[in-house]
């Protein structure tokens, strides 16, 4: 019975690490990837992705920068920007074959410049507000479209030459940039908000992405991962601890945890089974009492605590004094102060007096009456 | 299996090589070196279960005084066998954690002794015993739990035992054995004998002397043969710890009670009374009749004692008394180990007290608390006071309830733990001494 719950103890440690495994190495689904094509939810662009299908673009969706990479001349390349790039990742991309269609998902993208040829900049914030605006230039894919949604962020150009730029708010940055290099054509369009599944329907949104990315018969849809991320901080991070030990500390190490190991598998290991004891049962011999107490507390019965207290002082008092216990208040207090030589006033107040008024009262008359009994046993 | 602390030891001797040619195949390679020694060792280790062990305990042994399990480990193989032997007993039998290295030669014999301190009252029963057997190498052994049963008695204290011969003094003054003779009450006629110097001239018979040509006294003894029934209440009452918490470490009523009974059995074999015990709480735990043979009372009941204990429920007074009916046919001395608890004195013993009264001669020994005394003298805060207030309280009410009892003629003793035992059996001679049995 023992042995059938360790095993499965056991089986399940294991099975929860294997489960672990391999959640680490099997790539991330990218059915719940922002911008992705096989995305449903609002954020994704499934809705885009079909239409252009349905249209006969043959659309493929890539999450490495080597099949992004290869993708071949007469093809749209969609990268979609939605962290910055490392700087080998953006150059290796801006020197692809096939046209570039930069959909620019995040603020400050300055990966925008180096895969346009340092023509396009992505850093700029747009200020036309949240009203849709007009095309306004000589781009027939943006006329076309009339309007789009806009995002926050916008897009300049440094050296305006050759290039067509649309939605331009008073401040002169754009939503919309397109360049023809030596060997592909670069657009750059600010904001995911105009070809989100939630939104692809509103304004001239859907006209500009069927026009922009349907204008190849081939599309490759690339979704950057984690890998080609920018590191920063690169230059001034401190080496590995590991790397400053010495060769032979490696070894030792791994040598000292397995002695490590084998001594923990030493103490570990139990001689025999903890053996039961019976238990007798105990309560505190005082639970009544104590029980009465707390019940003369909560309701602070003082007159009932203070009466209780003289009379079983009195009682003790009486017995030492030779007094019966059923002799009255007048024969105690002047017996009590032959013996004390206290005055019969003081003591017919201690011992039948009023009941206390506050809680402090209460401790002082117990303090006077355990006096009281103390002075009498030294007297004796 | 398990692995010996020179496993670890032997890896970290390793750890020279490992600088010598710091290289990961070199750890790896002397990590399988040790397995393989202890693969090894474990293989050459002659298997527990081949050994044959037999236990030698005695049956019963008093609390707190020493004792020993003895196992003997016999190897019937024929390689040497090196042993760590563990026998295991509950925490309270007080096993000394003593575990040498046994080595043992084929066809050898040897004997293992656990000294055990018990601290608890009752049956403690030996748990499995523990063998590890070492391969040659000391690496690592076979381990294997047999079972090889034994239960130790563990007998009552019987500490109050220190009062019984100023007691047993008290009896034989009382018997005629001693130099005074005091007629009273109840006492029987023993004999005549002639008048020594110091004898009561109040005691000679003028007959007898007259008859006789010397002054002839009598003399007396007194009333032998009686039936004392001592009953025990296990109910909660008898759980209360004395001084204290629940989880202290003072002793129960209940211990003061076996006490009690452990001294009244001792004094009273040795008058010649015939003891019952009854300890009862809803159903009765414990009942002993009377025996005639004096020497076996005590030891008679420290065995039933033992394994008495206080459970959590109120007594059933009326069956107690059913049963007090059953074993006293006669008028004895019924002592009635219980409390005078005023809270259910009306519902509890006071259904039945009247009537026990009337039959019997009565003695409630009620166990006080000395801790609870102390707490009318010790007040520091208001929480004191008001405890102080309901000791107090109760105190009175057990005290007025006492004085009822006592109009009954039942007699009350009420004393500490420690002074309890003895202090009945004083009342029990002043009551032999009063003839009032």
């Amino acid at each position: 019975m023992k042995r059938a719950w360790v095993f499965g103890g056991v089986a399940a440690l294991v099975l929860f690490v294997l489960l672990a495994v391999v959640t680490v190495i099997l790539p991330e689904s990218t059915n719940s990837l922002p911008g992705s094509l096989t995305n449903s939810r609002p954020n994704g662009s499934r809705a885009l992705g079909q239409v252009l299908t349905s249209n006969g673009v043959a659309t493929t969706q890539v999450t490495t920068l080597d099949e992004a990479a290869a993708a071949p001349a007469g093809a749209t390349l969609v990268v979609y920007l939605d962290k910055e790039l490392s700087d080998e990742a953006a150059a290796r991309l801006g020197a692809s074959a096939a046209d570039l269609v930069i959909l620019v998902a995040r603020d400050d993208a300055t990966s925008v410049r180096s895969m346009s040829n340092q023509l396009i900049t992505g850093t700029t914030w747009w200020s036309g507000g949240s009203t849709p605006p007009v095309a306004g230039c000589g781009d027939a894919d943006a006329t076309a479209a009339g309007t789009i949604t806009p995002s926050f962020t916008g897009l300049t150009s440094w050296y305006n030459t050759g290039l067509t730029t649309c939605f331009t708010d008073p401040d002169g940055v754009s939503l919309y940039a397109d360049v023809t290099t030596a060997h592909h054509r670069v657009t750059a369009i600010a904001g995911d908000r105009w070809l989100r599944n939630d939104t692809i329907t509103a304004n001239g949104n859907a006209a500009l992405g069927l026009r922009v990315l349907g204008r190849n018969a081939q599309l490759v849809w690339y979704l950057p991962g984690a890998d080609v991320e920018r590191q920063y901080g690169d230059i001034d991070t401190q080496p590995d601890l590991i790397t400053l030990l010495p060769g032979w500390a490696k070894a030792v190490i791994g040598m000292l945890i397995v002695a490590a190991v084998a001594a923990a598998l030493w103490r570990g290991r139990r001689f025999g089974a903890l053996v039961r004891e019976h238990l007798p049962v105990a309560v505190p011999a005082s639970e009544a009492a104590g029980g009465l107490g707390r019940l003369y507390r909560q309701s602070t019965a003082r007159g009932h605590a203070a009466a209780g207290l003289r009379a079983a002082t009195l009682r003790r008092v009486a017995a030492q004094l030779g007094v019966p216990p059923s002799a009255g208040a007048q024969l105690v207090v002047e017996r009590l102060a032959e013996a004390t030589g206290r005055p019969p006033g003081d003591l017919a107040l201690l011992c039948y007096g009023p009941p206390p008024a506050t809680d402090a009262d209460l401790l002082t008359l117990t303090a006077q009456l355990s006096d009281l009994e103390r002075e009498l046993t030294i007297h004796e | 299996m398990t692995i010996s602390g020179r496993v670890p030891l032997l890896l970290l001797v390793g750890v020279l090589p490992v600088l010598a040619y710091p290289v990961p195949l070199v750890v790896v390679g002397w990590t399988v070196l040790v397995c393989v020694l202890v693969a090894l060792d474990l293989l050459l280790a002659v298997r527990p279960q081949m050994l044959r062990i037999v236990r030698d305990l005695p049956t019963s042994v008093r609390l707190t005084e020493p004792t020993a399990s003895r196992l003997t480990i016999t190897n019937p193989g024929g390689r040497t066998a090196r042993l760590r032997v563990r026998d295991a007993w509950p925490p309270s039998a007080g096993a000394a954690a003593e575990r040498p290295l046994l080595r043992l030669r084929g066809g050898e014999s040897l004997r293992q002794v656990t000294r055990l301190l018990p601290t608890r009252r009752g049956d403690a029963a030996a748990a499995a015993v523990t063998v590890r057997s070492f391969g040659p190498l000391g690496l690592a052994a076979r381990q294997r739990s047999v079972e090889v049963p034994g239960v130790l008695r563990v007998l009552p204290e019987f500490r109050s035992r220190s009062h019984l011969p100023y007691r047993l003094a008290r009896l034989r003054e009382l018997d005629g054995q001693a130099s005074v003779h005091v007629r009273g009450q109840g006492t029987e006629f023993d004999s005549l004998r002639e008048y020594t110097a110091g004898d009561d001239v109040r005691s000679i018979d003028w007959r007898a002397s007259a008859r006789a040509v010397k002054t002839m006294v009598r003399t007396w003894r007194p009333e032998r043969d009686r039936h004392i029934l001592l009953v025990l209440d296990t109910s909660r009452w008898a759980a209360g710890r004395i001084g204290g918490t629940a989880g202290g470490t003072g002793q129960t009523r209940l211990d003061a009670g076996i006490e009690t009974c452990l001294l009244m059995a001792a004094l009273g074999a040795a008058s010649g009374d015939r003891l019952s015990l009854l300890a009862a709480d809803r159903r009765v735990q414990l009942r002993l009749p009377g025996s005639t043979r004096s020497s076996s009372v005590l030891s008679r009941f420290a065995n039933g004692l033992s394994q008495v204990e206080a459970v959590l429920t109120e007594t059933d007074w009326t069956g107690v008394a059913a049963e007090i009916d059953k074993l006293c046919r006669q008028r004895s001395l019924v002592v009635l180990v219980t409390g005078l608890d005023p809270a259910i004195y009306a519902d509890g013993l006071g259904t039945v007290l009247p009537t026990l009264a009337h039959d019997h001669q009565v003695v409630i020994a009620h166990v006080t608390d000395p801790s609870v005394e102390l707490r009318t003298l010790e007040v520091t805060d208001v929480r004191d006071a008001y405890d102080a207030a309901a000791t107090g309280r109760l105190e009175l009410a057990t005290l007025a309830l006492a004085d009822r009892v006592q109009k009954m003629g039942v007699e009350i003793v009420r004393a500490g733990p420690d002074q309890l035992a003895p202090a009945v059996c004083d009342r029990y001679l002043a009551l032999k001494a009063a003839g009032r049995l």
